[in-house]
């Protein structure tokens, strides 16, 4: 059975078997829980009075602040109240907790709760809802950031061409199709209980924490488990813990299950998005287009707390260079404080928006020198004069450069020169046409060729570990358990693919169990697109030991070594214990060399079944639990240099729009992705999630726009107004392949990580509207397109 | 089963084969909610609850009320399967229909429970092909987007046999853009749809395949189901439960004697069509209707025929007619009405919604409403007047009254419309647009109808009839436009006045769909993609 092309998870998907949260069997004395959150984007509370809820029908408890033991938590560091207590700062915070026996009288109970907030117009008192307001005020989350290499000052003044610009990029809501949801109840144990929760997070480990803490618990006392979730997106890594943890609260106080689903409309509009940025930036050049200097101060904003800005920040600056060496560099970067929810983790966490940055820039150097965009992306390239420009700002050495092959095979693959050309006579002909005031279908083309390297691993060093928990029963089948949590990324069955491997059996033996903080402790989000490359090298760890355990039973007891040989590589060296098609044959590597195939000296040809059994009667641990630390990497915060990366996955994408002149909206004929994921461990999996990355980053970039009002209320809280990518804005011709990279060897079997950078190539649709822009309307020169490029925005500045 | 009763206090319809009789508080519930939380089926999931993703599909086959002789209406006793949202569908609208949901697309075969491979599972060829071309990554937009797939497979057989154009040969018939069509209502928020276009062409490229998959729904087709719901269709529902009164009558009349108790007792009556726009309404908390009227079981406001009305030739329609009815309807008598329909919204709303909802809704950016606007459509009314029922017309240019008011009593219901189309088979060009932030399933930021005659001898405009939506509080015809639009000769001096014109006609808002000025900018670039277009 090839372990590379297992189809498993999606077969209970279109039966409807898969249980999602909200399709858990209730309990039936299973609480419903909703709570009342701060209708203001600012202000100081007064009173909060639930009185009269509380004599509501079927309302059987109402929470406060002063219900938590610990009334605090944060992704990072905990700034933020689970139930506001003394302020709200955002719309959305949540106040008061209601648990009541049905839907109904809990919003019944909800209208009755009142909460006196003292809003205030008073500069520094009142809400502040945008970056450049925040920067007026001087209202600022985390700390400042910078990354400086060679001397930016010195080398714009020399440079032969300088311009200055602003760019700007709007947020982005994840839309997981599964809102966050968690059920949590107690559990009775021997030695005190413990609470149970089943939450949609990407981070079981943090909802633990933050409940235990929340609730004055030991982390012992608090189980989460995840069986999968409708999707994550990075939404579900930082605030899953907060509902999870409004829900224990209802378990915990009521001792009754407690169950919290939230609606779409809730979801979309009291949970945290991707950034939005603001960015300042100078850049010089030669008349060629290379890059010498470029300065860029990012301002992101963060909302109400810092939540995981401060690590996205970071990776908006470790990607301002994209695929391109920029020998002078200070980059800077602040976290607006705002009173919106507090923005979190997508898709990408940063390095879109630093992308962006760099290749708006490109865009526009080819414009000011009249190019076209990809020879200047071409000739700033990382790998071009001997090693010389393979070093980051940051000071990584970028090793394994795929990016010329790419760059060369996709624009050979696509006709991306024909079709360049193509597109720019498409654009003069209609043009000729409106001047001569002829009738004109107007419509105009784009097309574009953008790379992207992306840095694999957690940036904060210490999240990259993890731990896999291995179970080999005694008719053979497997369990395996690690922290990587199921978001349709088919992380579980890439795990069981990697411990087929190991031991040389049908997949149908090897279950991957739900993730749960019992079994695997201290677990890292899965997040980083780094959830297969951890949790597989753990799971190959795990598994490699109790496939050594059986491979010195056999030696043991087929080819009869002492229990002294077996300490000595000596004597062990001298055999082969292979595990392959649910066998295991051990044979002496000296007689092998007659090489007749057959009997090949084999001593023992085992079934993999049966020796699993044999080993169990002779004592042999049958279980092991691995660990697995990403090695090499490092990074000094004080310096802003290191090897934060273990590696790079990288890509190229060529996609071509036409825009209708008369509405602005904006259509893919084609597009072409060509990716470097090493070995891929599972190449159908891996093409989905570039598909669906590359969608999503089109989302972004074109109809996904947030619209707040003056009050700092979403007005796009649901599907009605928020535009996600339908079936009919895919492309017309879409291509998406990989090439072969057997070089990536620090990684499991030398694979690469797909979850986020293939996201970044929907950037290339953004790259080509700008660009058709551009050639179709050349006095614009001011063209300030920002992120998203939406129909009205392009009507505009058409 | 006495068939012969008068009325019933229950609600009867199929799940996945089974009989249900619902009464009381259950039928108000959406049919999402009854599926999960009464039934527990839960392969049916509610992500929007609005009707904009289609992870709630389900598939629901009605028996026939209409008489008349429409082309899809074929055959007398066989169900034909169509993709509707369920989360904003109470479960009374379901009466005397079929529900198959993913559950039951495993249809009977039995799954052992024993030691099978998940990969020896029984599943439909579709379903197959979802899981092998990664057509699912988590898995929760699934259960909707196998069921819409189901349907097109099934009833693609139907569609070949009563349209004869546009297809290619009988096994190819589904291709890339069919797909797409029919799944412009189900989002996916992981594949990027490539999985999911790709299982289609999977099974439509495969000869056994898609006979298998062409067959997905038969076991359903069970001729004592038809004739146990046969037996119920005309027998009115009545059902007061602790906090609601229901009615669903057989005769128009009784539908506005109901109404008429409900202005006496003081108490709004809501009335349900399809619902489409009140259920999402319901579900955000907007409004809670304790008196309900159902359409559901009126049979002539089932009917859709051509008829000449006043010497006119024309269609008409009634309150019932799905917007899916229509637009098969007119595939060949207006294409372009046809073909726009594409762009309004999913084939689930358009399954359930009626073009009556979408007048009687009376948003200003209705999408059909240009359009029966331009062609001078005619609303027939039944009311009462001094206790005596009567009929009365109401031109559509002369309905609407401000926002969302419109010349409707409280008495009174919209029975049908009558839309002339004399002017198309003279020579008349229509021409419809709308503009929306997301082409397809998006509400639409402006639209536009265009009705033209040139006149052949001097090629002068002979008929311009000019209509906008999304531009104004209702939906607009723009006579000062037209008028000097008429005799005149179309060229780009007449364009650049027009759309001077045009842009003192019309007074757009700002919203999240758009600025004032934008709307201004399309409303007359729409004028330019018209006349470039003639």
């Amino acid at each position: 059975m090839d372990s590379r092309n297992i189809l498993d998870l999606a077969y209970t998907h279109v039966t409807g078997e898969s249980e999602f949260i909200d399709d858990r069997l209730k309990f039936p004395n299973e609480l419903v829980v909703d709570f009342v959150y701060s209708p203001v984007a600012r202000g100081k509370i007064k009173k909060i009075d639930f009185k009269d809820a509380l004599q509501v029908d079927g309302v059987v408890g109402i929470y406060t602040h002063k219900d938590i033991h610990h009334n605090a938590w944060g992704g990072v560091v905990a700034d933020q109240p689970i139930l506001a207590a003394t302020e709200v700062n955002y719309i959305g915070e949540p106040v008061v907790v209601v648990a009541a026996e049905n839907i109904l009288s809990a919003k019944k109970a909800k209208k009755l709760i009142k909460i006196e907030i003292e809003t205030s117009e008073t500069e520094g008192e009142s809400k502040i809802l945008d970056i450049d307001t925040a920067i007026k005020n001087n209202y600022f989350l985390g700390s400042p950031q910078k990354i400086e290499t060679g001397d930016v000052d010195a080398v714009l003044k020399t440079s032969p061409h300088t311009f200055k610009g602003v760019f700007e990029n709007g947020g982005q809501e994840h839309f997981y199709f599964e809102t966050q949801s968690t059920v949590a109840y107690l559990k009775d144990g021997d030695n005190g209980g413990v609470l149970e929760l089943h939450s949609s997070s990407q981070h079981p480990t943090e909802v633990q924490h933050v409940v235990a803490h929340a609730l004055g618990l030991k982390q012992h006392q608090v189980v989460c488990i995840v069986k999968r979730m409708g999707g994550g997106f990075g939404g579900k890594e930082a605030q899953a813990s907060h509902y999870a943890a409004l829900a224990a609260l209802v378990a915990y106080k009521s001792g009754r299950p407690a169950r919290l689903v939230l609606g779409r409309d809730d979801d979309m509009k009291i949970t945290g998005k991707r950034h939005a940025f603001k960015s300042f930036y100078e850049v010089g050049f030669d008349e060629k287009g290379k890059i010498l200097a470029l300065k860029v101060q990012m301002y992101s904003n963060g909302g109400a707390y810092l939540d995981l800005s401060g690590a996205i920040l970071q990776r908006a600056l470790f990607h301002i260079d994209n695929a391109y060496y920029i020998p002078n560099a200070r980059i800077e970067g602040k976290i607006a404080r705002t009173n919106l929810p507090p923005n979190t983790a997508f898709r990408g966490f940063g390095g879109p928006q630093g992308v962006a940055i760099i290749e708006n820039i490109i865009e526009e150097i080819a414009m000011k020198l009249s190019k076209n965009p990809l020879d200047i992306r071409k000739i700033n390239l990382y790998g071009l004069d001997q090693g010389k420009n393979d070093v980051t700002i940051y000071g990584q050495t970028v090793k394994n450069n795929m990016l010329h092959t790419l760059i060369r095979d996709i624009e050979e693959s696509s006709e991306y020169k024909k079709r360049f050309k193509e597109a720019c006579d498409f654009n003069k002909a209609v043009k000729d046409k409106i001047k001569n005031k002829q009738k004109v279908d107007f419509k105009l083309r784009g097309i574009s060729l953008m790379p992207v390297k992306f840095g694999i691993s957690f940036t904060a060093t210490f999240l990259n570990q993890g731990n896999a928990l291995v179970n080999v029963y005694t008719d053979g089948s497997i369990q395996v358990s690690t922290g990587a949590t199921e978001m349709g990324q088919s992380v579980y069955t890439k795990i069981r693919g990697v411990v087929s491997d190991v031991f040389g059996i049908d997949y149908n033996l090897i279950r991957v169990m739900p993730t749960s903080t019992e079994k695997n402790p201290n677990t890292s989000p899965t997040a980083a697109s780094s959830g297969a490359d951890i949790n597989c090298s753990a799971a190959f760890n795990a598994a490699s030991m109790i496939k050594e355990r059986l491979s010195d039973f056999v030696l043991m007891k087929y080819a009869k070594l002492s229990r002294e040989e077996l300490q000595s590589n000596a004597a062990k060296n001298k055999w082969t214990v292979e595990f392959e098609n649910g066998e295991v044959c051990c044979f002496n590597n000296e007689n092998n060399n007659e090489n007749d195939s057959d009997s090949k000296n084999d001593i023992k040809k085992i079934k993999f079944t049966d020796l699993v059994k044999e080993a169990y009667f002779a004592r042999i641990n049958l279980g092991a639990q691995a660990f697995y630390k990403t090695p090499e990497i490092y990074f000094d915060p004080l310096t802003a240099k290191g090897q934060p990366f273990l590696y790079f996955t990288q890509g190229a994408a060529v996609s071509e729009v036409e825009i209708d002149g008369y509405t602005g909206n904006t259509k893919i004929l084609r597009t072409d992705i060509l990716m470097d994921l090493g070995k891929s461990l599972n190449e159908k999996i891996d093409k989905g999630q570039v598909a669906g990355a590359y969608l999503q980053g089109v989302g972004w970039v074109t109809t996904e726009e947030l619209r707040y009002s003056d009050k700092g209320a979403l007005l796009t809280h649901s599907p009605t107004t928020y535009k996600i990518p339908n079936i009919q804005d895919t492309p017309r011709i879409f291509n998406i392949d990989l090439i072969t990279n057997d070089q990536n060897t620090v990684n499991i079997y030398g694979s690469k990580a797909v979850g986020e950078p293939p996201f970044l190539l929907g950037i290339s649709v953004w790259t080509a509207i700008k660009w058709a822009i551009n050639n179709f309307n050349l006095n614009a020169n001011n063209l300030n397109l920002k992120i998203p490029a939406t129909a009205e925005d392009i009507l505009l500045a058409l | 089963m006495n068939t012969n009763m008068k009325n019933r206090d229950y609600v009867l319809l199929y799940v996945n084969g089974e009989r249900k009789i619902v009464k009381g508080e259950n039928i108000f519930l959406t049919m999402t909610d009854y599926l999960r939380d009464i039934l527990h089926l839960t392969g049916t999931k509610i992500v929007c609850a609005e009707g904009d993703c289609g992870a709630c599909t389900v598939l629901k086959a009605s028996i026939s009320y209409s008489s008349s002789s429409d082309s899809d209406s074929d055959s007398d006793s066989k169900f034909k399967f169509e993709a509707v949202n369920s989360c904003i569908a109470s479960v009374h609208l379901f009466d005397c229909s079929q529900v198959v949901t993913v559950e039951g697309l495993r249809g009977l075969l039995k799954r052992p429970l024993s030691e099978k491979r998940e990969d020896e599972r029984i599943l439909n060829p579709i379903q197959n092909a979802l899981v092998t071309e990664h057509g699912s990554q988590c898995g929760f937009c699934t259960p909707g987007i196998a069921l819409t797939m189901t349907e097109m497979f099934v009833n693609t057989d139907n569609n070949n046999a009563n349209n004869d154009c546009n297809k290619k040969s009988k096994n190819k018939n589904i291709d890339e853009k069919e797909i797409k069509n029919c799944l412009t209502g189900n989002l996916c928020r992981c594949t990027g749809y490539q999985g999911i276009i790709n299982a289609g062409l999977h099974v439509a490229n495969d000869k056994n395949l898609l006979e298998v998959a062409k067959k997905s729904l038969d076991v359903y087709q069970k001729c004592e189901i038809y004739k146990d719901l046969e037996q119920h269709k005309n027998i009115p529902i009545i059902i007061e439960s602790a906090s609601k009164n229901f009615y669903a009558p057989t005769d128009i009349h009784e539908a506005i004697n109901f109404k008429v108790e409900g202005i006496k007792a003081d108490e709004k009556t809501y009335v349900f069509s399809s619902a489409t726009d009140l259920g999402v309404q319901i579900n955000k908390d907007f409004i809670a209707p304790t008196r309900i009227l159902s359409l559901n079981s009126i049979s002539n406001l089932y009917e859709i025929k051509e008829e000449s009305r006043n010497g006119v030739e024309g269609i008409i329609l009634g309150a019932k007619v799905s917007l899916s009815r229509l637009q098969n309807f007119v595939r060949k008598k207006i294409p372009e009405l046809y073909n726009f329909l594409f762009v309004f919204a999913s084939p689930q709303i358009k399954n359930m919604g009626t073009i009556v909802g979408n007048v009687a809704n009376a948003s200003p950016i209705g999408d059909t409403l240009p359009f029966l606007l331009v062609m001078d459509a005619t609303l027939i009314i039944q009311g009462q007047n001094h206790s005596k029922n009567h009929e009365r017309e109401v031109k559509i240019t002369e309905f609407f009254k401000g926002y969302k008011k419109y010349d409707l009593a409280e008495n009174e219901l919209i029975t049908h419309i009558f839309i002339p189309i004399v002017e198309l088979s003279n020579g008349a060009v229509l021409k419809l647009y709308k503009v929306s932030k997301r082409k397809d399933l998006d509400i639409s930021t402006i639209n536009a109808a265009y009705l033209i005659k040139f006149n052949n001898s001097d090629n002068k405009i002979e008929k311009i009839n000019i209509s906008y939506g999304g531009v104004a509080a209702t939906p607009l015809r723009l006579k000062k436009t037209e008028n000097y639009l008429l005799g005149k000769v179309l060229d780009q001096n007449t364009v650049d006045e027009t759309i001077k014109l045009i842009s003192s006609e019309i007074s757009p808002i700002s919203d999240v769909r758009g600025h004032a000025s934008y709307r201004n900018q399309l409303a007359i670039n729409l004028f330019k993609k018209f006349y470039c277009e003639l």
